[in-house]
């Protein structure tokens, strides 16, 4: 069981911010925190993997005391057994892939596991590219074999797949759903993407102002939400009818083709538009 | 053109740059990321050889390695070691005159590489002597060459603390700018020429290293 208590004040361009979360995971669990832009989700990345200080707060994984601020224990970065993949992973440039892998390698971890997430992952090909020739998905994909390959206690992801396609989202989330199946790492993947939420994790913590508001499994969160919750969806017009005040629009929707009515708008076809829907009526 | 006076500048020259390197990586790096108020301090007296006149450091290392002073005759009484006039003394001369070129270049590799380097590295497990090992430094390799190159052709060139401190003994402090000084005095012109184009060949061949070497230091070749 990993706990987590986490007080901290900060300061954005004069405002005063703080986080305020008390919340626990299950050892082997894959969870979320799952909140909008602002709402403190990566600054509790940033005090979990150590890189910034809680005022106030205590971590700790089974019986090991990561961070302990009433008995000024605070475990430095490097040894807290993490794997943290950002939104934007740096690959060392001056290495190669593997280099790159390699990097992240200690002496005691095994050579089979990093083949098999090598493999896991589809970059064998990708072993000898300098990093400089690798698109937004395949760099995500490298910085999470790096960080699995330590076998770590925590895999941290901080809205690792928002830069990329929904096609190749879908299969390093796959990768990654068999990679946790097999090596049992607790997760908690930071995002403000519903579908990623759902489809990666089976907690999911809602956070607002800096305070989770709700706790639970994604149905038991959204089970009676659907009626009374709105959702933005975004389209492109395929076609527009027009019938006299109102318009009907063919819109391409992920992969869906939705018809839409509203009032005239200057809309032309091929435009981006956003739609507000009742989740339940998607 | 006497050899030996060639010889002699290049081995002080290698030997300061190669102490220089030494010291100037971790003050670097110690400038770069620290956070303390008195770093300021430490910055304007590393600063302090580019704006200082040659013969002003000079006349104060005179002046302090002199066994006549406390420091002198310490390091004489202790040690039996005698700065003034003497190869030893040339070094720390040297180093000292040249500590800017050296500090400022690295301290400059340190600043451009990105904060989130450490960070990912950090959260990777590894310790920040492997991190300044694998990672920051081979990132910044053009700063470090571009520090060693001006602090050798600083050091080939010097002229004003090496007189006040070294004079010009032959085999122990005449090194080539001594020689060529010494040289016109004597109005023997052809060897001076000789001594003004090793210099002159020595500076263009380094300046060429560092323009060609001084591009982004992230640019993969």
């Amino acid at each position: 069981m990993m706990k987590i208590q986490i007080y901290k004040e900060f300061f954005k361009s004069s405002n005063q911010f703080f986080i305020d979360v008390d919340f626990s995971m299950k050892k082997g669990s894959f969870n979320a925190l799952y909140g909008g832009s602002g709402s403190g989700k990566t600054s509790i990345l940033n005090v979990i993997s150590g890189i910034k200080y809680a005022d106030k707060g205590k971590i700790s994984i089974s019986d090991i005391v990561w961070l302990d601020t009433e008995n000024k224990i605070n475990l430095p970065v490097n040894k807290r057994k993490i794997g943290v993949v950002f939104q934007n992973s740096v690959l060392f440039p001056h290495l190669s892939v593997y280099e790159n892998i390699l990097f992240s390698k200690d002496k005691n971890d095994s050579f089979d596991l990093m083949n098999e997430l090598i493999e896991l992952f589809s970059i064998s090909d990708l072993l000898n590219y300098s990093t400089d020739i690798l698109s937004g998905g395949q760099k995500q994909k490298v910085a999470i074999v790096r960080a699995l390959i330590r076998n770590p206690d925590l895999l941290l992801l901080d809205e690792p797949f928002s830069a990329i396609d929904t096609e190749q989202r879908k299969q390093i989330q796959d990768s990654l759903l068999k990679a946790h199946q097999k090596l049992k790492f607790t997760a908690l993947v930071i995002s403000h993407d519903l579908e990623e939420v759902v489809r990666l994790s089976d907690n999911i913590f809602m956070i607002e102002n800096g305070k989770i508001v709700k706790e639970g499994s994604a149905f038991s969160l959204f089970e009676n939400k659907d009626e009374q919750e709105f959702i933005r969806l975004s389209g492109i017009i395929l076609s527009i009818e027009r019938i006299e005040a109102v318009q009907k629009m063919k819109v391409l929707i992920g992969n869906e083709i939705h018809t839409i009515e509203k009032e005239k708008s200057n809309h032309q076809i091929g435009d981006r538009v956003e739609i507000e829907a009742k989740k339940s009526r998607i | 053109m006497d050899f030996e006076v060639i010889f002699l500048t290049l081995k002080l020259a290698l030997i300061t740059t190669f102490i220089l390197l030494c010291i100037g990586i971790p003050l670097a790096y110690w400038l770069n990321y620290s956070s303390r108020k008195w770093k300021v301090w430490v910055e304007t007296i590393v600063s302090l050889p580019i704006v200082l006149p040659p013969t002003v450091l000079g006349f104060y290392l005179l002046f302090c390695f002199s066994p006549e002073n406390w420091f002198g005759k310490f390091l004489d009484n202790w040690f039996g070691i005698r700065l003034v006039f003497s190869f030893t003394g040339l070094v720390i001369g040297s180093i000292i005159y040249s500590f800017p070129f050296m500090i400022q270049s690295i301290r400059t590799g340190f600043s451009q590489i990105p904060k989130s380097y450490m960070n990912e590295a950090l959260v990777l497990g590894k310790s920040k002597w492997v991190i300044i090992r694998k990672i920051l430094l081979p990132s910044m390799k053009n700063s470090i060459l571009t520090g060693c190159v001006l602090t050798f052709s600083h050091t080939i060139g010097e002229f004003g603390v090496i007189l006040m401190i070294g004079g010009n003994i032959p085999g122990e402090t005449r090194v080539i700018s001594i020689a060529l000084f010494d040289e016109v005095e004597k109005l023997n012109y052809h060897t001076a020429h000789q001594y003004s184009a090793a210099l002159l060949v020595v500076s263009f061949i380094v300046l060429f290293i560092v323009y060609s070497k001084r591009n982004n230091p992230f640019r993969k070749k």
